[in-house]
């Protein structure tokens, strides 16, 4: 054998070898991923302080910091659509009184605390059990016919689209979502699509429309220009809050923003007329659809509408 | 005028040498690949990707380029006296500080080149795939330059005073302590009676406000910038430098060439 | 001769503080130097006896402790004193980035020559030491001995008057030596003063016309190289060798004596000791081949006076 054809023959095999090397390491891998899975946490993962943390490991430069932890954030959805089903959803039986939530981000504050009425210590604890009691308490009210002022909406519909889009979002889970989408805003106030994406996973994936809510509003007061922040304001106090009056004039502001699609409008006149419920619902979804740029919840949507479409 | 052409001597081999240097080359290329990144990452955000690959592709050329003009910088002087290539120079009717202010010249516009270069990447990267280029961002491109400008000053600035090591810690020190320049002030208008805050206003005073000079938020969200966000912060870099440049010469001036 | 000094030096000390206890170590004490026009001043010294630190006070890259330095009477710290003079340093550092032309060109926009003028001289340089044709390569692939002659041309560039060369021979293998030696006395020829500090004595003895000693930064010695070799030194006789045994006469008389195949060399201090040799010559039929004034070389001469100095 000539010494070219040795030097061939050893360059092949090494090359070989670092091929079989690299397949057993990720064979590997997959294993060690397989075992780790069930015992991972993504939401203390996902767990940032508050804005300072990012702020600094950013070197003040928070557009950029915000928007790795908006990508962050979207990973979680994303390994959530994978393994959400797997998670149980606890519901916490107990309830007594209704809290008001204060989850006031402040920068303009420096210094003060950032949960004007949670005290140091158990804070976590205490805030998961706050809202869970003030969902339970909530969705009581909502799913009791008597108690519902605007006669001509149709629960069992609404509860159906709920129930059809909503995930498994566990409190803990939601928590974080939330805490993470008000720390993006923070960082910087002006990115817009955090504000109503994030209050559309908030809702849909979990039913957490409180949060959502001052997810919006925050970003009404930033980003007073845009109408996506209206419109998914009127969508959940629609369909989460039964405020009919309340999505109508939402709606109107919405579509008086620069940039509104034309089913906005529309939208908000078509509730006022009073069409029947699955129309109504049908179109609202449609118009949903229309501005849902996240695959899975299209797909979602879609087989609502389809759903409906054919009653 | 003698003293200019020895001026632009040094900074022409300084250009030179700055335009060789390995570690330019290599951060140019990890910028491109960075810009591409930012592409890959903004395709997963629901919206608004061109604000993200706008976002990163600033911090990044102005993160490179601040990296390039520390790890480029520091070695500047020190690395001459070193391995005593300053030698046969100074042994030539230069003054020491004609010596200093041509490397800080043939530096800083190479620095400024590759800078530029970066920028125009990005320009062309943001139209391409980007939501194009406003005004917005090319003031924000502008003052950065100045932001990495107060880097290569305080670069050399330590190089010619220090070893490579502690320059380099020194500077990263100042340019993080210059990023959060105004969360400093902002302390200070906060608790004005905290027991650090002398010290604190003193060190707002000499670090550089590099805070001044990020315009990348107002770009992205277009945000009116007025005349005076430019103007002011182009005053305050040119008198920095030339004071940390008037430091260098001074520390420069009876340092033994060991 | 009665040119004015072209290198003064008056009491100049320099004392480095080291460490970290910054103990004071005297590089250079109290040294009295005149180099004249027109002359080779060779300075020889042990390694670390000051010859570097000498230099460096000359040129302005460390500054005197005590003393001064002149150079065509300027103080060394002003700039203009350097501006007839040419430098090479001890060890050929150049920029391994520039090319050999670049560094030429380099060196003479420092001198401020004009375009043209340089572009012909960095050509006749580079010709003259050998390296006509790498002027566009860059130095990093240049040999010890093509960087030193290339430190040569950058010294040479300005039509110097005064020729400074820190251990020139250093690092030259034996033809180099040689080449820059008739360098040295080329720049002689043209009235440019030499001044080069060397450890090697035995190639400064063969140029120097002056020489000054130096030792733990004392100068131990300076003068004309024939004042200081042209002591004393006694004669020096070659001898013979026959059947008689030369060696136990010289034991018997204690002179100094080496022997080879063809003859004995007998070292005699006292003209007594000749008459006593030639008296023997006659009587043993001893063949004396030569006798004569023995020179003390250099080596001899700097042992001498450093063993005055230890006294």
């Amino acid at each position: 054998m000539s010494s070219k054809q040795k030097k061939i023959i050893s360059t092949i095999s090494a090359i070989a070898g670092l091929i079989v090397g690299l397949i057993l390491l990720v064979g590997i891998q997959g294993k060690m991923q397989a075992l780790q899975a069930p015992h991972l946490n993504l939401g203390e993962l996902l767990w940032v302080p508050d804005w300072k943390i990012p702020h600094v490991l950013a070197l003040a430069d928070d557009n950029t910091a915000a928007d790795l932890l908006w990508i962050r954030s979207i990973f979680y959805v994303g390994e959530y659509h994978d393994h959400g089903s797997e998670h149980d959803h606890q519901e916490d039986q107990n309830e007594h009184e209704h809290h008001h939530m204060d989850y006031t981000y402040s920068r303009d504050k420096v210094g003060e605390p950032e949960h004007h009425h949670n005290h140091e210590g158990h804070h976590e604890d205490h805030d998961n059990h706050h809202i869970q009691k003030l969902y339970k308490h909530e969705i009581e009210i909502k799913e009791t016919p008597d108690s519902i002022d605007f006669k001509n909406i149709d629960f069992r519909n609404l509860s159906l689209i709920r129930n059809t889009l909503a995930g498994h979002l566990t409190d803990n889970e939601a928590k974080h979502m939330y805490h993470l989408f008000n720390v993006i805003t923070e960082l910087d106030t002006m990115f817009v699509t955090p504000y109503y994406q994030g209050a559309m996973y908030l809702t849909l994936m979990g039913g957490r429309y409180k949060e959502a809510n001052l997810l919006l509003d925050k970003g009404m007061k930033h980003r007073p220009d845009r109408w996506e922040m209206p419109f998914y304001r009127g969508f959940i106090r629609l369909f989460y809050m039964n405020d009919k009056n309340g999505a109508v004039s939402d709606l109107r502001i919405a579509s008086m923003k620069k940039g509104a699609p034309g089913f906005v409008s529309q939208l908000a006149t078509s509730i006022q007329v009073g069409m029947g419920q699955v129309e109504m619902a049908i179109e609202f979804l449609k118009s949903l659809y229309e501005v849902t740029e996240d695959q899975e919840m299209k797909a979602k949507i879609k087989k609502l509408i389809k759903m409906y479409s054919s009653k | 005028m003698e003293s200019l052409t020895r001026i632009s001597a040094v900074a022409q081999t300084t250009f030179r040498e700055t335009i060789r240097n390995k570690i330019l080359h290599n951060m140019l290329g990890f910028a491109v690949v960075m810009f591409g990144l930012s592409w890959v990452i903004s395709a997963w955000s629901v919206g608004e990707p061109e604000k993200i690959i706008a976002d990163i592709g600033l911090t990044i050329t102005v993160l490179v380029g601040v990296i390039i003009a520390i790890f480029a910088g520091v070695v500047l002087v020190h690395g001459e006296v070193d391995r005593k290539t300053i030698l046969p120079i100074l042994a030539k009717p230069l003054h020491r500080w004609e010596y200093v202010l041509g490397k800080y010249i043939g530096f800083s516009s190479a620095v400024l080149l590759v800078y530029i270069g970066m920028n125009v990447i990005l320009i062309l990267f943001l139209s391409v795939v980007g939501g194009g280029v406003s005004s917005g961002l090319l003031k924000a491109m502008y003052l950065s330059i100045w932001e990495v400008e107060l880097v290569v000053a305080l670069a050399l600035m330590f190089s010619s005073i220090t070893t490579p090591w502690l320059s380099a810690l020194n500077t990263i020190i100042l340019f993080i302590a210059g990023r959060f320049s105004y969360d400093i002030k902002f302390f200070l208008g906060a608790h004005p009676g905290n027991a650090f805050a002398p010290v604190l206003k003193i060190i707002y005073v000499l670090v550089p406000n590099l805070s001044y000079f990020n315009l990348r938020h107002e770009a992205v969200h277009a945000i009116p910038v007025s005349a005076q966000m430019l103007i002011y912060p182009t005053l305050y870099g040119i008198i920095y430098c030339s004071l940390v440049l008037l430091i260098a010469s001074l520390a420069f001036r009876t340092k033994d060439l060991a | 001769m009665s040119a004015k000094p072209v290198i003064k030096t008056d009491g100049l000390s320099k004392q480095y503080r080291l460490g970290l206890t910054l103990k004071p170590v005297d590089a250079v004490t109290d040294l009295n130097l005149e180099v004249n026009e027109g002359e080779i001043f060779a300075f020889i010294g042990l390694n670390g006896a000051g010859k570097t630190t000498t230099i460096k006070l000359l040129l302005d890259h460390a500054r005197p402790t005590k003393g001064k330095a002149f150079l065509f009477g300027f103080d060394a710290t002003d700039p203009h004193a350097r501006e007839r003079i040419g430098y090479l340093p001890d060890l050929p550092h150049f920029y391994q980035f520039l090319t050999a032309n670049e560094l030429l060109d380099y060196s003479g926009k420092l001198f401020c020559l004009s375009k043209t003028k340089l572009a012909k001289r960095s050509g006749e340089l580079l010709e003259t030491v050998g390296l006509g044709d790498r002027g566009n390569e860059r130095l990093r692939g240049f040999s010890r001995g093509m960087l030193q002659r290339l430190g040569f041309a950058q010294a040479l560039i300005n039509h110097p008057d005064l020729v400074i060369l820190d251990e020139p021979l250093g690092g030259l293998d034996p033809i180099g030596r040689v080449e820059l030696m008739n360098l040295i006395t080329d720049l002689k020829s043209k009235n440019t003063t030499v001044f080069f500090s060397s450890h090697i004595l035995e190639d400064a003895q063969k140029v120097a016309d002056r020489i000054g000693i130096i030792h733990k930064g004392h100068l131990l010695a300076c003068g004309k190289k024939s004042e200081l070799l042209q002591t004393k030194a006694g004669w020096e006789a070659e001898i013979a060798i026959n059947e008689f045994d030369l060696s136990g006469l010289c034991k018997k008389n204690n002179w100094q004596y080496q022997t080879n195949e063809e003859c004995y060399t007998v070292t005699i201090s006292d003209d007594e000791d000749v008459q006593k040799l030639y008296k023997l010559a006659s009587e043993k039929k001893i063949n004396i081949i030569s006798l004569h004034h023995r020179q003390l070389n250099l080596e001899e001469a700097f042992l001498k006076e450093l063993d005055r100095w230890k006294a």
